[in-house]
Formats: structure tokens, sequence, C-alpha cells
């Protein structure tokens, strides 16, 4: 059973480092997939996953009851996620075609069919900001208003995003049926 | 009336099917060691971070310390000695030392004085 974000807090008053680890065993494995699915790499992934987790740490201590817990850790990973694109497009870009490429000869990097490999590739075709309201609504099953807290804009405006990020993939995964 | 999900699953078809897949691969064990590299790499933090503390602590310590004493030697009355004994017995004696006195003294200075200079050199003559 999974611990509660109100424990982690109050656990937290008293023995920090236990709270923390309770809160990565809850989060790890949510802010790794948020990270690999916008950066494709895994070590990339992995370096991003552990320096979003050290800045959790390091804000623990200020962070206000107010805001959700689980949005506040999400909406820091997807900061530092879209810090690591901008400094690395090229990298991320050429990340996402070599890895489809090496699918299709070996599998040490994606474990999926053929449809799902077509699945990220129409992914890695969209625009940044279509591509987390469509990770975070498609994968992690996030509410609208979630979102809004992590990353801004309006409920509408996020709607209309994941509405154009269905079609697009919808047509590519047709087309290249 | 349709609800949001049979209207998804009808203009989405093949988005719909795919929904609980991942695809993407990691290697055996991952999330175990993340987590304790995760913790790891904290511990670190936190132990340069006490370091860095008690270093920032030392050198002002060591400087409080080393301000401290110089202004006390700077500043301080003289405590011991003959010099003590001298700065302590002129307060007492000033207030015992009456007009008379005083201007007696004054007197026998200037007598010393007067043995001491040629008239010439005070311009007298």
């Amino acid at each position: 059973m999974q611990i509660d974000d109100n424990d982690i807090l109050n656990l937290f008053r008293t023995n920090e480092q236990k709270a923390f680890s309770s809160l990565v065993i809850k989060y790890q494995e949510r802010i790794y997939w948020h990270v690999r699915k916008m950066v494709v790499n895994h070590e990339d992934a992995n370096d991003i996953t552990q320096n979003i987790f050290i800045k959790v740490w390091k804000g623990l201590s200020k962070f206000k009851k107010e805001s959700n817990l689980y949005t506040w850790i999400y909406r820091i990973a997807t900061n530092e996620t879209l810090n690591f694109i901008n400094v690395n497009k090229n990298k991320v870009a050429q990340s996402i075609e070599n890895i489809l490429i090496e699918n299709r000869k070996d599998d040490s990097f994606f474990s999926g069919d053929e449809i799902e490999v077509k699945l990220h590739k129409a992914i890695a075709t969209l625009p940044e900001k279509q591509k987390l309201v469509f990770n975070m609504k498609y994968f992690d099953d996030l509410k609208y208003t979630e979102i809004v807290e992590i990353i801004g804009g309006s409920i509408g405006s996020l709607k209309a995003s994941y509405h154009h990020a269905q079609k697009k993939i919808e047509t590519f995964l047709k087309i290249n049926d | 009336m349709k609800n949001k999900t049979t209207h998804t699953e009808n203009e989405f078809p093949n988005l719909e099917n795919l929904k609980s897949k991942n695809g993407f691969e990691i290697p055996t064990g991952y999330f175990e060691s993340l987590h304790d590299s995760i913790i790891n790499e904290v511990k670190e933090e936190t132990k340069v971070k006490k370091v860095s503390f008690y270093k920032v602590f030392a050198y002002a310590a060591s400087v409080i310390i080393l301000v401290g004493v110089s202004s006390m030697l700077f500043f301080s009355t003289p405590e011991t000695s003959e010099e003590y004994d001298y700065f302590y017995e002129s307060i007492v004696n000033y207030k015992e030392v009456t007009v008379d006195e005083y201007t007696a003294e004054f007197t026998d200075i200037d007598l010393e004085l007067d043995e001491n200079l040629l008239f010439d050199e005070i311009g007298l003559n």
C-alpha cells in the first residue's frame, strides 16, 4: 500500500530521510516515465530523474501544503525535462531517431511491437507542448485541472491541444499502417 | 447521449487500443537501483552541506576570536605591573592634591626649568 502524501510531509518533520525515501518509492516510476516519454533515451531519462529528485529533496522543507505534492513534483519534473530538451535539442532529436531505428534490429531499448514503435514515432512528431499534454493525459491519466497546475494555461486550451495531438497521432498510425 | 469515452474510442480507435501499453524497455531491477542512487546522492549532498557549514562556522569562529583578542589587547587598560600602579595612583592622588600643592609643584617645575636654561635661550635678556 502506498503512503499518503500528507503522511510523507508529516514524517518529513521528524525523519527527513525516511520521508524522502517513501516519496521516491511512491513517485520514481511515474516521474521516470514522464521524462522518458519526452527524451526517449534511458540514460538521459535516468540522469534527469535523479536531478529532479535532488531538487525535490532541496525544496521539500519549503513546500507549502496549499499545493498538491504530486503536481508540485510533476512541475519540477516538467521544468527539468524541458530545460534539458532546450539545451540538448539535437541530442534529443537524434535519440528519438536512433532508438526507433535500433529497435528494428535489436530489442534492447524497445520492448514494444511495431504498432507501439509507431505510436512513439507519432508522439515524437508533436510540438513539445502538445507532447506534454498528450503524455500527461493519455498515459498518466491526469485531470485537466492538474495539468493546468503543472504547465499553466487554461483548461480550454489544454483540451484543444490534447484533441489536436490525438488527431495527429491517429492519422499517423493510419497512414503508416 | 454519448459519453466522452465512447466518443474518443470511436474517433481514435488505434490510440484507444494502445492505451495500456508503454513500449519502452528499461534495465532489469532499474527502479530498485534508481531509488538507491537517489538516496545515496541525497546523503552525499547532506554531507557536503554539513561539511560546508562546519567550515564556514570554523572560519567565522576564528575571525571572531582573532578580532576579540586583538581588541582586548588594543583597548584594555593596564592591569598588572608598575604601569597599572602608576595609572591607578595618579587618579587617586589627583583627587587628593589641593590647589596650593598643585601650584607648588608647578613652581618647583618652573624653578627646575630655570636652573636648566640660559637666559639667552629663553629670550629674556
